[in-house]
């Protein structure tokens, strides 16, 4: 009886263990800079912000999450990948209409480290254990996985020109550490990090094609 | 013994009792009223309506079960075809559950030269079993229109940024008009697609450089720019040489504080004495969340039994 408790633990143990995460989608961002100095990502951590972050998480507790906010949605804004859409290599003007979508911009997103985890598919992930229930609301609070632009537009490309949409952003980020804890036994430890999209400006722009 | 086994079995099924007799929560629909403007220029286009709701396996929220759906207030109408409807991933909101729904929709009848304006519409939802759901979201206007003749094109668009009591908004909108032809051609007047929201003519300056981040008051060279002064409808005069391509910068006003991020715009425009017009198709200048914790003050609750 107590050798299969005993196992039943283990294996309950290891489930709760940690697993590979991918990265985020905003850490592929072509530029983002914070608002204020001294702000990191959860990535740029370093092991002495990590040790002095844990101990505020580090008091045992029956069962659930510790969690500690170590930058609260902090201001940033960012350049995402820029989506060229017509050329014109000619000798002539044409003017086109171009059609496209931006579904699959996250609104949303969340990076984790050490043993917390995310779950569902990617990009739209969660943490696991309910963790975002235990922060903040204003840290979670702006909504909606993804924004679905539908965008037809008739546009004139000079001859040597190109016409490209840019997307600019405003976003927050929140990040700190977490335990939770298990009948008093942590098991699990890392960093969290939200990264929600608070505006994108759109544009079209003309650029002349490089010789 | 036997009486404790007794008593557990009476609390288990007046537990149960109560839990089925317990009243079931109401639908909560939670919508934030602005300025839609929309053109219709593709029959493949649909328009998004979002609301904010406590629920997701409501019947109400799928389109199996949904018989009509109009746009309207008292004096005008306007049918759609329900194309989806599609639900978020719910998410945490002063204390429940909440999810978004958007509403995919396109119109039933498209008209040939004209424009729908439906102030404080309501969108309004008839179920197979007769119920309704009627849902404050704004002013709506919708533009049916050819786009015009290729006399002129648009060579890129941009827009300025500024917070406008509270609300990060568009202030202004910079635009290139291409002159395709060989003759001059004379813009008479830039406006939107939109009453609460319209141009000022009389702060239309051509050939301004604005850069990232500016204020229309930079780009304008004053110390201040009003957005809150009444809607002026007067002529401009901006000139168009053979082939010429000019940048306009064309701030805005707002008759009150609203999100007011996608957009249409007509250009009116002489050529050898003819008028003409050019619509830029509703563009998303800005594309924002459209539920966060700074628009709670402007949110309508609609709780649907």
């Amino acid at each position: 009886m107590r050798k299969g408790l005993m196992v039943a633990i283990v294996v309950f143990l290891s489930i709760m263990s940690s697993r590979l995460v991918e990265a985020a989608e905003y850490l592929s961002y072509q530029d983002s800079s914070f608002e204020h100095k001294g702000m990191r990502y959860l990535d740029d951590y370093t092991q002495e912000m990590y040790d002095k972050y844990y101990e505020k998480v580090e008091k045992r507790k029956f069962w659930g999450w510790r969690t500690y906010t170590a930058y609260k949605t902090e201001p940033v804004n960012y350049t995402k990948e820029t989506l060229y859409m017509i050329h014109n290599e000619g000798t002539s003007a044409i003017t086109e209409t171009f059609r496209f979508e931006t579904g699959k911009t996250v609104k949303k997103q969340f990076n984790v480290s050490g043993s917390l985890a995310l779950e569902g598919s990617v990009p739209i992930d969660k943490f696991k254990l309910g963790l975002e229930q235990k922060l903040d609301h204003s840290i979670t609070a702006i909504v909606t996985d993804t924004m679905e632009e539908e965008i037809t537009i008739k546009v004139n490309v000079d001859p040597g020109t190109r016409l490209l949409v840019q997307i600019k952003g405003e976003g927050e980020v929140s990040n700190g550490v977490a335990a939770y804890y298990v009948f008093w036994r942590r098991v699990r430890l890392g960093g969290w990090e939200v990264f929600t999209v608070t505006t994108e400006y759109y544009s079209i722009v003309k650029e002349w094609i490089p010789a | 013994m036997k009486w404790l086994y007794f008593s557990l079995i009476l609390a288990f099924a007046g537990l149960s009792v109560i839990l089925h007799l317990r009243e079931e929560e109401p639908l909560v629909l939670i919508t934030h009223p602005r300025v839609y403007s929309f053109y219709y220029s593709d029959p493949l286009e649909r328009i998004r309506l979002d609301v904010l709701s406590n629920k997701t396996d409501d019947f109400r929220l799928y389109v199996d079960y949904v018989e009509q759906v109009e746009i309207a207030n008292e004096e005008t109408s306007l049918a759609f075809q329900l194309d989806r409807i599609s639900i978020g991933e719910p998410f945490q909101w002063d204390n429940q559950t909440m999810a978004v729904v958007s509403w995919y929709l396109a119109p039933e009848v498209v008209l040939s030269n004209s424009q729908i304006d439906i102030k404080q519409a309501n969108l309004i939802v008839t179920y197979g079993n007769g119920s309704q759901v009627t849902l404050a979201i704004g002013d709506v206007h919708y533009l049916f229109s050819p786009s015009g003749s290729s006399s002129m094109a648009l060579g890129g668009v941009k827009a300025l940024y500024e917070d406008i009591d509270g609300i990060e908004s568009v202030s202004a909108i910079q635009v290139d008009l291409v002159n395709r032809t060989n003759d001059i051609l004379h813009v008479t007047n830039i406006a939107l697609v939109a009453s609460a929201v319209s141009t000022y003519p009389a702060m239309i300056r051509t050939d301004v450089t604005c850069e990232d981040g500016w204020t229309v008051a930079d780009c304008l060279g004053l110390e201040g720019y009003v957005f809150d002064l009444p809607a002026v409808d007067e002529e401009i005069s901006v000139l168009l040489t053979p082939h010429q391509t000019r940048t306009i910068l064309v701030p805005l006003l707002y008759e009150r504080p609203t999100p007011f991020h996608r957009f249409a715009i007509v250009v009116s425009y002489r050529i050898n004495g003819i008028a003409q017009q050019m619509v830029i198709d509703d563009f998303p200048y800005l594309s924002t969340s459209p539920f966060q914790v700074d628009y709670e003050p402007w949110y309508v609750r609609h709780v649907i039994d």
